[in-house]
């Protein structure tokens, strides 16, 4: 799983332009599953068939691939590029950063005008240094509605915890890919890579139209509480994964919550209860698709999500990989 | 004149049965099929025979305003605004009131008798109201009852270079753009739409998207544009003359990347001055149609509008212009197959 977390962390997701994760992602899980397609939002739909084919029952798992970004908005006539924020960045924390833009892999630094104390920092202060010299020179690789997001590598702290800058939620794709590749189920599985997660669940809300499950699963990252003075959460990392109980998009229904629990016990993987309400996921907006969708979730805890520098625990993810296989191969 | 009679009707969000009518008589002969659906948005369905992805033309014909919400008893008018509205723009105005459009002024404590510290802070809501110029709470209710409602009283006109003002260019703009483009011939089936309630939330677009279920969306928008002084250019969003203004993502819609590109193309092929628009800031109804069911390829095409969502939006008539050319020069090139959905 690291290495494959490793490598999904390498390739530029932004939201609304998440083409190259998708196409890494494509690579990935084509040889696994029985059909492939993507929709106007955006969304990657990975079809494995049910083990028999009595059941006419498909179970949604949805995995956000984009990351927060910024947009291009204005080029002025040096070569700076002026930026707004797709998805939650805070302006302060983004001065010096790295990115690259994923529509042509070209780099650039994140600066601040000058006379700005940088707790009164917005969004209107900031630039990209893309090292142009002029703005026809920048717009030979960047146009305004590009997007950029962090560039960073991916890292190993510890013991058993990794660093990278786009973990949420490339592990819950990585979760969703060793599912397609490994797990049974009597159900169709229906994997949805979705897009725009970060803007407001727009890819999801697409998706649980289109698919109208009988059940989707949700999995996400979600912010844990253990750094000093962290913000309230009842997450720990390495205490294993998290059943979604609540979160600020959703309750999930006990029947659901529960049958997670049992697959956890059943596998004697450690879990722990995500009880979120600041922390948004895709699975509100799928749970009020149609008719209504009995939605359930898994999340990873995660430290400095935001940032350049995510933090999540390998145990976690294994801990999140059996639950699953275990949910799934009981669905009947 | 179109853009007098459209911009001049009474239309609030909620409230638009003054200006469906009026567009309903203008566009009566065009339309296979003119209905009014349950929100009250006005649907006109043209060609739907013909071959070639359906086409949704959409613009909102409710316009930012207010409603009435107590009388006082010396007869002045509490009010809520509909939509988004600045309280620091509304001292002093004068708007039309009720049914009988009778006149009124918004007022405050004049300059004189304001303590200095007052004059340092801009006016709340709770601070004004309207005067329709009764004495008492009786006379008042003879003419005006809670739930009335108020728009801005500006008088279309055309000033300067090739420039007009109005109270209601957002969106009546884009209604009499759809207005022109009914009157010619495309070989499509296409729908148009003047919606409801845009300017509470995008309400009236996402039913219409769900009834019409279009292979494709457009719509015509009034946007924002500051190309004013020492504003620098990434404050700007759009300018003024430059042409029709093509979103790339705002604060509900990223841009359907083709699509939007197609209609760039198109515009730099056929001669005809386009803008992107620089802003992150503000939404359309685009935010509700691209997300209806599984989701449908949008894109909006605005006209910059100075000082939007006040009582004397201004707009360049080139502009205007070029955005009817664009409109028609993206539906003959999807007539020719030239972007498919």
């Amino acid at each position: 799983m690291k290495d494959l977390i490793r490598t999904l962390t390498v390739p530029s997701g932004p939201s609304g332009d998440e083409f190259a994760i998708k196409e890494s992602i494509l690579r990935i899980v084509e040889p696994h599953v029985d059909e492939w397609y993507e929709d106007v939002l955006g969304n990657l739909y990975v079809i494995k068939k049910a083990r028999s084919e009595i059941s006419e029952k498909t179970v949604m798992i949805v995995a956000h691939m984009d990351e927060p970004a910024l947009s291009v908005i204005d080029i002025d006539e040096d070569g700076f590029l002026r930026i707004a924020p797709l998805g939650p960045l805070h302006a302060a924390s983004l001065v010096g950063a790295r990115v690259v833009f994923a529509r042509t892999g070209r780099r650039g630094v994140v600066g601040a005008e000058h006379n700005v104390a940088l707790k009164d920092l917005e969004f209107s202060h900031l630039f990209i240094d893309i090292g142009a010299q002029t703005q026809s020179d920048a717009m030979r690789d960047v146009q305004i509605g590009d997007a950029a997001t962090f560039a960073y590598g991916f890292e190993e702290v510890g013991n058993q915890l990794i660093v990278g800058h786009a973990l949420d939620n490339r592990v819950g794709c990585a979760l969703l890919i060793d599912a397609l590749q490994h797990a049974q189920s009597d159900y169709t599985i229906v994997g949805v890579f979705s897009a725009q997660k970060e803007v407001g669940s727009r890819g999801a809300k697409v998706a649980g139209h289109r698919i109208h499950p009988t059940i989707a699963l949700v999995l996400d990252i979600s912010p844990s509480g253990d750094t000093p003075k962290a913000e309230r959460s009842s997450l720990t990392l390495g205490a294993g994964v998290a059943v979604k109980v609540l979160d600020a998009t959703m309750v999930v229904s006990k029947k659901w919550s529960n049958h997670l629990i049992e697959a956890a016990k059943n596998v004697s993987a450690s879990y722990q209860i995500e009880v979120a309400p600041r922390t948004t996921s895709d699975a509100g907006a799928i749970f009020l698709a149609q008719s209504g969708i009995p939605t359930c979730g898994l999340a990873i805890p995660a430290r400095y999500v935001g940032t350049p520098s995510q933090m999540v625990s390998l145990a976690d993810v294994t801990s999140a990989q059996q639950v699953l296989h275990n949910f799934l191969s009981l669905l009947s | 004149m179109l853009l007098r009679k459209l911009t001049e009707a009474f239309g609030p969000s909620g409230f638009e049965d003054e200006i469906r009518q009026v567009i309903y008589e203008e566009v009566k002969s065009y339309g296979d099929k003119i209905y009014t659906d349950a929100l009250g948005s006005l649907i006109v369905e043209t060609n739907m025979t013909a071959r070639g992805p359906k086409i949704l033309l959409a613009a909102h014909m409710d316009e930012v305003g207010f409603m009435i919400v107590d009388i006082e008893d010396h007869g002045l008018l509490r009010f809520r605004p509909l939509g988004g509205v600045d309280p620091r723009i509304l001292v002093s105005k004068p708007v039309l009131v009720g049914k009988d459009r009778i006149f009124g002024v918004i007022g405050s404590k004049a300059v004189h008798l304001q303590e200095p510290k007052e004059r340092e802070q801009p006016l709340e809501l709770q601070q004004l109201y309207i005067d329709i110029g009764a004495h008492s709470r009786e006379e008042a209710e003879k003419y005006i009852a809670p739930g009335d409602l108020a728009v801005f009283a500006t008088k279309y006109e055309e000033i300067g270079e090739r420039r007009a003002k109005a109270k209601s260019f957002d969106d009546r703009v884009g209604c009499a753009v759809l207005i022109e483009t009914m009157r010619k011939k495309f070989d499509l089936p296409i729908v148009y739409a003047f919606t409801v309630q845009e300017e509470t939330g995008l309400r009236g677009a996402g039913p219409v998207a769900y009834r019409i279920k279009p292979n494709l969306a457009l719509v015509v928008e009034g946007t924002v544009c500051f190309d004013v002084v020492e504003t620098p250019s990434h404050g700007q969003s759009t300018l003024q003359g430059a042409g029709p203004a093509i979103s790339v993502v705002d604060a509900k819609t990223i841009a359907h990347r083709a699509f939007r590109e197609h209609i760039v193309q198109v515009g730099t092929k056929e001669g005809i001055p386009v803008q992107l628009r620089r802003t992150i800031g503000g939404a359309n109804d685009v935010g509700a149609i691209h997300l209806t069911e599984m989701g449908i390829i949008s894109a909006a095409i605005s006209i910059p509008t100075r000082y939007i969502h006040a009582p004397s939006q201004m707009i360049s008539l080139d502009d205007y212009d070029n955005t009817v050319r664009l409109l028609e020069a993206v539906l003959r090139s999807i007539e020719q197959g030239g972007f498919s959905a």
